[in-house]
C-alpha cells in the first residue's frame, strides 16, 4: 500500500535522511575524482610576504639615525673648538677641546650603549665652554660683556654643544624602549614614512629592498645613491665625505 | 615569518586537506560540473593562501572560514573564463548560473545523490542556494550574507525550499521501493 505514495511528501525526517545520504555520496564522489594533493602543491609554491622587522628594529634605526645628527653637530663644533683653542691660548679653551672630541668619539662609536658618556661628555663640554666665555669677560670695563661670548667660533660652539645635549638627552630618553643593536641600518621591508630625517646623507651605509618604504620624494633620492649589494638589496652610497658608520653597524 | 603567520598557514593547510571536497560538493550542489567545481574551489583556496601570505589580519579576521570558501568559490564559478581572477570578493555573491549540470561528469554517480541534484536544479535560484548553505551546517546568517537578506528571510527560504523538496524527493520513496522489491527473491 506504501509503494506508490508519489502524492504524498516527504517527512521532514525522511527529507533529511534522504539529503544526508545523498550528501555522503556525492562527497565521496567528488573524494575519489579529486586530487587535494595538487592543490596543497600550488599553495606550498605561494611563500609569506616578506615581513617587516619588528618595531623594536625601527625604533633602532630611527635612534642610530638621531646618533648620527649629534655626531654631525659635533663635528663642527670640535672644529670650532680648536680654532677657539688656536685663537684663545689658554688651558681651558685645550679642555674644552679635549671635552668636543670625548663626545664626538662616543657619537662616532655609532653604539648607542654609549649614549650616557656621551651626554656626560657633552655636560662636561658645556660647562667648560661656560668657563671659557667667563674667562673671556672683561673685568674691569672695556666693552661689551657679551662681545666676547659672542664672537662666532664661542658663540656657534656653545650653541652646537647645547644642541647636541639636548638631543643626547631626548636620546637617552628614549633608548630603554629600544632594543639591542643588530641590523639597525638594515631597513629591507621597513616602513619608514614617518622617517623625518634633516639631511639624506645620514642613510650612508642603510642596507633596503623592495620593501622598504620611504617617506614621499625621500625613495628618489635614496635610489639614485644606491648600490647593489645583491639581487633586490641595496646600500646607500652618498660619497666619501659623508659620517661613516661604526664597526659594528656595517651591514651584512 | 612570525609565529602567529606560520600557525595560520599550517591550519589553513588542515582546513584545504579537509575541506577542499566539501567545497567542490557545495558548487556541485548548484549545479556546476564536477571539473568546473574543482578548478573554482582550487582558485577560491589559493586566494584564500595568498592573502594568508600577504595579509594574514585579513584573514584572521574571517569568522566562517568554510562559508568564505563558500562565498569565493561560488564568485569563481561564475567569473567567465579568462578574467581576472586575483582579486578576493566580500561582496554577496548570487547562485551559480544555471550551467549545463554535470554534463562532464563521469556517470559512476548514481543513487540518491543524482536525484537530489536533479531536484536541487529545478528550484528557485535563491531557494537553492539556501538549501545548499544549510546542507552543509551553515547557519541562517550566512545563507542572510550570502543573499543580502534578514536571517528571518533567510530561514523563510530554507523552509520553502525544503517544502518543495519534499514534495519533488517524494518519487525517490517509490523508486526506491521498486528498487527493494526488485532485489527481493
Amino acid at each position: 500500500m506504501t509503494d506508490h505514495r508519489d502524492d504524498v511528501p516527504l517527512t521532514d525526517e525522511e527529507l533529511d535522511d534522504l539529503l544526508e545520504q545523498a550528501d555522503a555520496d556525492l562527497l565521496a564522489y567528488v573524494r575519489a575524482h579529486t586530487d587535494v594533493g595538487g592543490l596543497l602543491n600550488s599553495m606550498l609554491e605561494v611563500r609569506p610576504a616578506v615581513q617587516p622587522p619588528p618595531p623594536a628594529a625601527a625604533e633602532l634605526f630611527h635612534a642610530r639615525l638621531r646618533l648620527r645628527e649629534i655626531e654631525r653637530s659635533l663635528t663642527r663644533a670640535d672644529a670650532h673648538a680648536r680654532a677657539l683653542a688656536a685663537s684663545f691660548r689658554d688651558a681651558r679653551a685645550d679642555e674644552l677641546t679635549q671635552a668636543v672630541e670625548r663626545a664626538l668619539d662616543s657619537a662616532r662609536s655609532g653604539d648607542l650603549s654609549r649614549t650616557p658618556d656621551l651626554l656626560r661628555a657633552l655636560t662636561v663640554a658645556l660647562a667648560r665652554a661656560v668657563a671659557v666665555a667667563l674667562a673671556c669677560y672683561p673685568r674691569r670695563g672695556g666693552g661689551s660683556p657679551g662681545a666676547l661670548v659672542a664672537r662666532p667660533p664661542l658663540s656657534t660652539l656653545i650653541v652646537a654643544i647645547a644642541r647636541g645635549l639636548s638631543d643626547a638627552g631626548d636620546l637617552a630618553a628614549d633608548l630603554p624602549g629600544v632594543a639591542e643593536p643588530g641590523a639597525a641600518l638594515d631597513v629591507s621591508g621597513a616602513d619608514l614614512s614617518g622617517l623625518r630625517l634633516m639631511s639624506p646623507d645620514l642613510l650612508h651605509g642603510v642596507v633596503w629592498d623592495a620593501g622598504t618604504v620611504w617617506p614621499s620624494g625621500l625613495g628618489e633620492v635614496v635610489g639614485s645613491m644606491s648600490e647593489a649589494v645583491c639581487e633586490g638589496v641595496y646600500r646607500v652610497v652618498f660619497g666619501e665625505d659623508v659620517i661613516t658608520l661604526g664597526p659594528e653597524s656595517s651591514p651584512g | 615569518m612570525s609565529t602567529r603567520v606560520q600557525a595560520m598557514r599550517a591550519d589553513f593547510v588542515d582546513f584545504a586537506a579537509r575541506e577542499h571536497s566539501r567545497v567542490i560538493r557545495f558548487l556541485m550542489r548548484g549545479g556546476a560540473s564536477l571539473a568546473d567545481s574543482q578548478d573554482a574551489a582550487q582558485e577560491a583556496f589559493t586566494q584564500a593562501w595568498r592573502l594568508i601570505n600577504s595579509e594574514p589580519e585579513a584573514w584572521a579576521r574571517v569568522q566562517e572560514p568554510l562559508g568564505w570558501m563558500f562565498k569565493v568559490a561560488g564568485r569563481c564559478l561564475r567569473r567567465p573564463p579568462g578574467e581576472s581572477r586575483r582579486r578576493v570578493s566580500t561582496v554577496p555573491v548570487a547562485d551559480v548560473p544555471e550551467t549545463a549540470a554535470g554534463a562532464d561528469d563521469p556517470a559512476d554517480l548514481i543513487g540518491p545523490a543524482v536525484d537530489v541534484l536533479a531536484a536541487l536544479r529545478e528550484l528557485p535560484p535563491d531557494q537553492r542556494l539556501a538549501i545548499r548553505y544549510r546542507m552543509d551546517d551553515q547557519p541562517n546568517s550566512a545563507v542572510a550574507a550570502a543573499l543580502g537578506l534578514t536571517e528571518q528571510q533567510a530561514a523563510d527560504l530554507v523552509k520553502k525550499a525544503r517544502v518543495v523538496l519534499r514534495y519533488r524527493l517524494a518519487e525517490y520513496r517509490t523508486r526506491k521501493g521498486a528498487a527493494s522489491h526488485d532485489r527481493s527473491p
